[in-house]
């Protein structure tokens, strides 16, 4: 696998935007990884080559994205991996800087945003 | 006897004679022709012997005395006794008269038969007679005056105590007449206690003790009615110094006792109404009030009864008062024409001399306890109407003055004031307690008004993430389709795509519904679908379709208990509150295993959810049931806080319950109870 195969990690625990995101990722023909929290992200790390970027929800259940973020920056294998912090709230903007991500996209998520956040870090799977 | 002849040839008793100055000695014949004339009758009437000698001694007497022939008739019971005495004008040479004291002695013949002459002693009284004279006149004048003065009764009291002399004030005073009373022994002006004690006679030795004496105290006149007098007893003595008897002097004193008795009552109720006013300013309780007024009435009037009687339904009910039956209190009613009744209805007071013969009343509640004088005023209320009214009765008939009225009154007015007091202290704290209620509702409404805006925060909030999803999804098919290089692809997806989208409208759809819940819950406009479905079989239902779930948070969902426990119930509503309780378990139960435990008897179905989860705080219990409330923060996990509060109201619809059993660290217990049959009452649906 070529770091132009690297994939999309979308960890979010509400399904009908995880599908949503995953459905665009499909359609744009970027390869995706998805998990529900952030332990879920953690296991399918173990197996997965590192992802391109990591789309993180804040908040959820089990292992919510701050426990994540500090996991990963432990792991010296996937602290390089750039994260793209998810939220409703209004100061997602700060979280992010707090938690030294990338970038930051608001909800609800613009399809737009989404597609350049992704090109910035990614590129697409060869038809 | 001494003969003429032998007195007038005595040289030695004529040298005598004719050398006294002081009396005019002379003597007279047979005829009463003047025969001698010594210095004094010389002196006394101003004749020389020479003048007078041989002339009639009438000359000596007044024109209208020898008129009326009174020389002769001296002269003649002088011949006839012997000797006669006179006293009389005379006049003297010049014309001028005085008063003389005569005394003209016959003088016999030998044969001591036959009128001789007469020999003639003349005193000069004119002086002595002046000075009797004013005597005389003076003690007249003091006489009419002690006789006249009616204010005094002046009298006189032989030495053991007789009355001797009586004057109008004595009569006007002690009812006497003179003739009742002279000689009649003083004592009997004195009260029999007194004399008992020998007051009277003890009166007297003071008097002669000490000249006078003064007492005041009560005496009794003829008719046997008391007065009140002041007596000044002086002994009086001759110039010998024996007694001779007792002046006695007595005035009335009742009125002016009695003006000194009204000046100490006023004083004693001016003492006492300001005594009860400062109470009255001090004392909450008015009944204490009422109880002090009444007992000042009784103890300053003097009277048997006092009463403040308050007006009610029933007329007006005696609420305080001295000298009543126990019992009376609260009880005894003032009914008919009362007094009592008279004071409040007219609102002024109401004096009665004679209540059992007064034909303006008839009153049993006083008639019956003897009352014959009473007296009743108003007490002003808060309003135009009076409220109460302060009576003073007595038995024996008590006369009732203007000061007691006026006594009556300013007591009713400290009581009315307590009353007016007393109201305003109410009206106050009843304005306070509806400014408080008012201030209640108002928080009560902001609190309501808030709680609305917090729920569509929370629903504006929970409605967003689904449907940002839903576009987010919309935008990406509407890229898609904008591809006509996509077009193998499109017709792979699409059917996929807006079958999920769908599905995601549905619970969308949903989500609107349970929102709709709350608003019918809290309108009362909930109704229930029940028909016959079976509790095991539902638990099965949710427990399949929470399967995503359930695989999200790796959480074994297992259901225990009875195969089968049918019932009457609205099934959507069940599935709904079966939905949320192990929903809620998986959510909350932080990957543990949920056991559903089915179980019931024939009455009642159970359905336990139970987790091991992290439990939840005591404090919190009974708040999950709220509405917008989470045991956890909101931060932590999705959800609308509804849940709870939503099942619990269906279940209740349902005659049934939900109840929660938990402690911090021992997990969490729902435990939802059915009643199996249909309520009597409720129909089905």
């Amino acid at each position: 696998m070529t770091p132009c195969e690297r994939k999309v990690l979308v960890i979010e625990d509400d399904a009908d935007v995880r599908d949503a995101i995953v459905e665009v990722l499909e359609d744009q023909r970027y390869g995706w990884i998805a998990a529900t929290n952030g332990a879920e992200a953690l296991d399918v790390l173990r197996d997965d080559p590192e992802p391109c970027v990591i789309l993180l929800d804040l908040m959820m259940p089990i292992m919510d994205g701050w426990q994540f973020r500090r996991a990963q920056l432990g792991d010296p294998r996937l602290a390089q991996v750039p994260v793209v912090v998810l939220s409703a709230h209004a100061d997602v903007n700060e979280a992010a800087t707090q938690l030294g991500a990338a970038g930051h996209l608001r909800k609800p998520i613009e399809l737009g945003r989404l597609m350049k956040v992704v090109e910035e870090h990614c590129e697409p799977t060869a038809a | 006897m001494i003969r003429p002849t032998e007195a007038v040839q005595s040289l030695e008793l004529s040298a005598l004679v004719a050398q006294v100055t002081d009396y005019a000695i002379f003597a007279l014949d047979r005829a009463g022709r003047v025969v001698s004339w010594n210095a004094g009758a010389a002196l006394l009437k101003g004749y020389d012997p020479a003048e007078i000698v041989g002339q009639h001694f009438s000359r000596f007497y007044l024109p209208e005395d020898v008129a009326a022939g009174r020389p002769e008739r001296l002269l003649a019971a002088a011949a006839r006794d012997g000797h006669v005495r006179d006293e009389g004008w005379r006049v003297r040479k010049d014309g001028t008269r005085f008063w003389a004291d005569i005394v003209i002695t016959a003088l016999k013949e030998d044969d001591g038969e036959r009128v001789a002459g007469y020999l003639k002693v003349t005193r000069d009284l004119t002086e002595r007679r002046a000075g009797q004279e004013a005597l005389r006149q003076s003690e007249e004048r003091l006489r009419l005056l002690v006789e006249r003065v009616e204010d005094y009764a002046i009298f006189m009291l032989d030495p053991d105590g007789r009355v001797a002399s009586w004057n109008v004030g004595a009569e006007r005073i002690k009812g006497y007449t003179p003739d009742e009373v002279i000689g009649r022994h003083f004592s009997s002006f004195y009260p029999p206690e007194d004399i008992a004690d020998g007051k009277p006679a003890r009166e007297l030795e003071a008097a002669i003790a000490r000249g006078k004496v003064e007492d005041e105290g009560w005496r009794v006149r003829k008719d046997g009615t008391r007065f009140w007098a002041n007596v000044v007893i002086t002994a009086l003595r001759g110039d010998d110094g024996v007694l001779r008897g007792f002046a006695k002097v007595t005035r009335d004193m009742t009125s002016k006792r009695r003006a000194t008795e009204e000046l100490a009552a006023r004083a004693r109720q001016q003492g006492t109404l300001a005594a009860l006013g400062v109470f009255a300013l001090q004392t909450a309780d008015l009944q204490l009030v009422l109880d002090r007024a009444v007992a000042a009435v009784t103890t300053t009037l003097e009277v048997d009864l006092s009463s403040l009687s308050e007006e009610t339904d029933g007329g007006l009910v005696l609420r305080a008062g001295q000298g009543w039956a126990p019992g009376d209190r609260g009880a005894l009613r003032f009914v008919g024409s009362s007094p009592v009744a008279e004071a409040w209805t007219i609102g002024a007071p109401v004096l009665v001399t004679h209540l059992p013969s007064d034909p303006r009343f008839n009153d049993p509640a006083l008639w019956g306890r003897g009352v014959v004088s009473t007296l009743t005023v108003p007490v002003p209320g808060a309003g135009p109407r009076p409220f109460a009214v302060l009576g003073a009765h007595h038995g024996a008939g008590r006369p009732f003055s203007a000061d007691d009225v006026f006594f009556m009154q300013a007591v009713a007015n400290i009581v009315g004031a307590a009353v007016v007091r007393r109201q305003t202290e109410l009206d106050r704290l009843e304005a306070e307690r509806q400014a408080r209620v008012a201030d209640e509702r108002r928080a009560m409404a902001e609190a309501a008004v808030r709680e609305r805006d917090v729920y569509v925060s929370v629903v504006a909030h929970e409605l967003r993430t689904p449907v940002a999803a839903l576009m987010l999804k919309l935008a990406g098919l509407s890229k898609l389709v904008s591809d006509p290089s996509n077009e193998r692809r499109l017709t792979q997806v699409l059917p996929v795509r807006l079958e999920a989208a769908g599905r995601q409208t549905q619970r969308l759809t949903l989500l609107i519904e349970r929102i709709l819940d709350m608003s019918r819950i809290s309108s009362g406009r909930l109704q229930l679908e029940r028909e016959a479905c079976d509790l095991v079989a539902l638990a099965r239902d949710v427990v399949q379709d929470l399967r995503e779930h359930t695989r999200q948070r790796r959480t074994a969902v297992a259901i225990v208990g009875a195969p089968s426990l049918p019932g009457t119930w609205d099934r959507g509503r069940l599935l709904q509150i079966l939905t949320n309780l192990v929903d809620n378990a998986i959510k909350y139960g932080a990957g543990s295993p949920v056991e559903v435990v089915v179980h019931g008897d024939e009455a009642c179905a159970r359905v336990r959810v139970i987790d091991q989860g992290p439990g939840i705080a005591p404090e919190d219990q009974e708040r999950v049931f709220r509405r917008f409330e989470r045991a956890s923060p909101l931060t932590q996990f999705g959800g609308m806080g509804l849940g709870l509060y939503v099942s619990k109201q269906l279940a209740l619809a349902h005659g049934g319950d939900i109840t929660l059993t938990s402690a911090p660290g021992r997990g969490s217990t729902f435990e939802l109870a059915l009643p199996r049959g249909v309520p009597s009452g409720e129909a089905t649906t």
